[in-house]
């Protein structure tokens, strides 16, 4: 699109904005259609098929509208499985991509994700040492925690290094993610058996097998945590143009960076604590979308969302019902998709440094 | 040279009135003990050699200093303080004070129309624009000749184009106070004067300040001229009393010829004789 821009730039330049916003929105109401018609999809796909009708009904008789035309069996399955599993997919890739999106613009770097900064790894940290304990209950809970301990650290060590710039901070982010990486390993290496080991790898994997009406809660507690960021596309293209500038639109541009980024290591400590480290979603799909609907935040942020969802919904039934009767760690196919995408947009030039 | 010089000098409340601002970074004063006057309807060019805190005279006026300098003295638009005790917030303040700097970042992907719709976020609460925002926009992109670079990326544009881009983006603020950082950079002699013209229309109701390198492009178009050394300011005047041969050998350390003609002044450099 913003290929063409130029020839179009003469033609229409006046007339075109009321259309061009209608078109925003009839592009977000695409998305979340799709999004709907592949949840249904999904919640009839699997090893016991069900009719995207029935399924659909199933859902309505339990919401108290009309009756279920499964058995008790069926039933089960499509709304005490699939759904809470269909709903934490879509939580959590919407989350992690919007994540992403913020992460990119706040730290001017196309590599940022919520990998970046050591966020998720400090949330590896916290679910490892409490799976090792054997304390499950409270996974979500010390993944959060070791989130933002992560990110106070990062943020710490790039401030006493000199201020946080982007550069410094990015750098800070690795050292921060190396150190969990190596505690991870350590807790693994020291009490992991068994039942626990498994327990961490699926973790480690990223994977949405075990999402019960209680983890998709709490995957809907993390996406809606990531709604104020939405409307912070302007302050984002404000903060884009530099802070100087940004400061003479009124915007505190220190204030908002730290603010915006507290907001994404709870998201992505929430996030992480229900799926586990999926990669590639918040790196991929924001670049992607870019591509599509140009680079101002007001649209990228509920597009990225959108597609995110529709990313990890996808790719989590694929995971779950394309290599019957095994089933593989959804950041496995997370990252087989997503790493030759991401090349081909490096290839392509796409991702602009 | 203008007659409206004269009108806006003597009224201290109305307009921009910089008093002993004085802004300093480890130590050292960029801006020592300054103060002049901008009044409304009139072009202010602030001049002086590099390094004179001319630029930093501005940013602190648009509250953008970097968060490490001290700064005192007060700013007052209208009566209101842009700086110093009792200040606007900075969202107030960024609806009254518009800046174009002269190394402003571009984001490449961002179009045009999205880098100028950027200078109603003062204007604006957390969600969406309205349509008389969409109006304001276009008629930005218009005023400073960039409606035809609406939809192309900062990314692809000249630096004379992302010029008007951010002038764009200043009058989108609607500003009662517009501060140019070097605005006639990077443009070709046809968009200066495209350029100075448009600055002359937005001076009819606000004040406008300019920094100018060029004396000569000063001493035509500015009604008022503050000449800067060292952070401090040596005269304020109209341009032919500022800008005489004595004070530019004195600032500069060079000669000038100065051949004021109806149509524009020239002004002629020579090396001192050693």
């Amino acid at each position: 699109m913003t290929r063409t821009a130029p020839r179009r730039a003469v033609a229409g330049q006046a007339a075109g904005t009321a259309p061009r916003r209608g078109r925003r929105l009839v592009a977000l109401a695409l998305l979340a259609a799709l999004l709907l018609a592949l949840a249904l999809g999904a919640a009839s796909i699997g090893a016991a098929g069900v009719a995207p009708a029935d399924a659909l009904a199933a859902v309505g008789a339990r919401l108290g509208i009309g009756s279920s035309p499964l058995d008790a069996v069926g039933d089960a399955i499509v709304v005490d499985l699939r759904l809470p599993r269909i709903v934490a997919a879509c939580a959590v890739g919407a989350g992690l991509a919007i994540v992403g999106a913020v992460m990119q613009a706040l730290v001017r770097n196309p590599l940022a994700d919520p990998y970046l900064l050591g966020v998720s790894s400090g949330a590896s940290v916290g679910a490892v040492l409490v799976l090792v304990a054997g304390l499950a209950a409270v996974l979500p809970v010390a993944a959060f925690a070791g989130a933002l301990l992560a990110l106070l650290a990062t943020l710490g060590l790039a401030g006493a290094a000199g201020g946080a710039t982007p550069t410094r901070t990015v750098l800070a982010g690795v050292v921060v993610a190396s150190a969990a990486g190596a505690l991870v390993s350590l807790a693994i290496f020291w009490r992991a058996d068994g039942d626990a080991f498994r327990e961490i790898l699926a973790w480690l994997l990223g994977s949405l097998a075990a999402s019960t009406w209680q983890t998709a809660a709490i995957a809907l507690v993390g996406a809606a945590l990531a709604l104020p960021l939405l409307v912070s596309g302007r302050l984002l293209d404000a903060l884009a143009l530099g802070d100087s500038a940004a400061g003479a639109l009124g915007v505190d541009a220190r204030r908002t960076r730290w603010a915006l980024l507290v907001a994404c290591a709870l998201v992505t400590g929430v996030l992480v604590s229900v799926s586990g480290a999926i990669g590639f979603v918040g790196l991929v799909v924001p670049h992607a979308v870019r591509l599509v609907v140009g680079a101002s935040h007001a649209l990228l942020l509920p597009a990225s969302g959108l597609a995110g969802a529709i990313v990890l919904l996808v790719a989590d039934t694929v995971a779950r019902a394309a290599f019957d009767p095994r089933e593989l760690p959804v950041g496995i196919v997370t990252a087989l998709l997503g790493a030759p995408v991401f090349a081909a947009l490096m290839l392509t030039g796409r991702v602009r440094t | 040279m203008s007659a409206a010089a004269a009108s806006g000098a003597t009224g201290a409340t109305t307009g921009l009135a910089v008093r002993g601002l004085t802004v300093a970074v480890r130590g050292r004063a960029l801006v020592d003990a300054a103060s002049w006057h901008a009044p409304t309807g009139a072009i202010t060019a602030l001049v002086g050699p590099n390094g004179a805190g001319k630029s930093t005279m501005l940013r602190a006026i648009a509250g953008v200093l970097p968060e490490r300098a001290r700064r005192g003295g007060a700013v007052l638009l209208d009566g209101a303080a842009l700086a110093g005790p009792g200040a606007l917030p900075p969202r107030e303040r960024a609806r009254r004070v518009a800046l174009v700097e002269q190394t402003a970042d571009a984001v490449p992907q961002l179009t045009a129309r999205e880098a100028v719709r950027l200078g109603r976020t003062p204007h604006h609460r957390m969600l969406g624009f309205s349509l008389g925002d969409e109006r304001l926009v276009e008629a930005a992109l218009a005023d400073a000749g960039a409606a035809g670079l609406a939809d192309r990326p900062l990314g692809e544009l000249s630096g004379g184009e992302l010029q008007r881009v951010h002038v764009a983006r200043a009058l989108a603020q609607q500003p009662r106070l517009l501060l140019l950082d070097e605005p006639t950079n990077h443009l070709d002699v046809a968009w200066q004067l495209e350029l100075l013209q448009l600055v002359r229309r937005l001076a009819a109701d606000r004040p406008v300040v300019m920094t100018v390198h060029d004396l000569a492009l000063a001493a035509t178009h500015a009604d008022r001229v503050v000449l800067v050394d060292r952070g401090r300011v040596v005269a304020e005047g109209v341009p032919d009393a500022v800008l005489t041969p004595e004070r530019i050998r004195a600032v500069y350390g060079v000669e000038a010829e100065i051949d004021a003609a109806p149509g524009g002044v020239a002004i002629r450099y020579r090396r001192m004789e050693p």
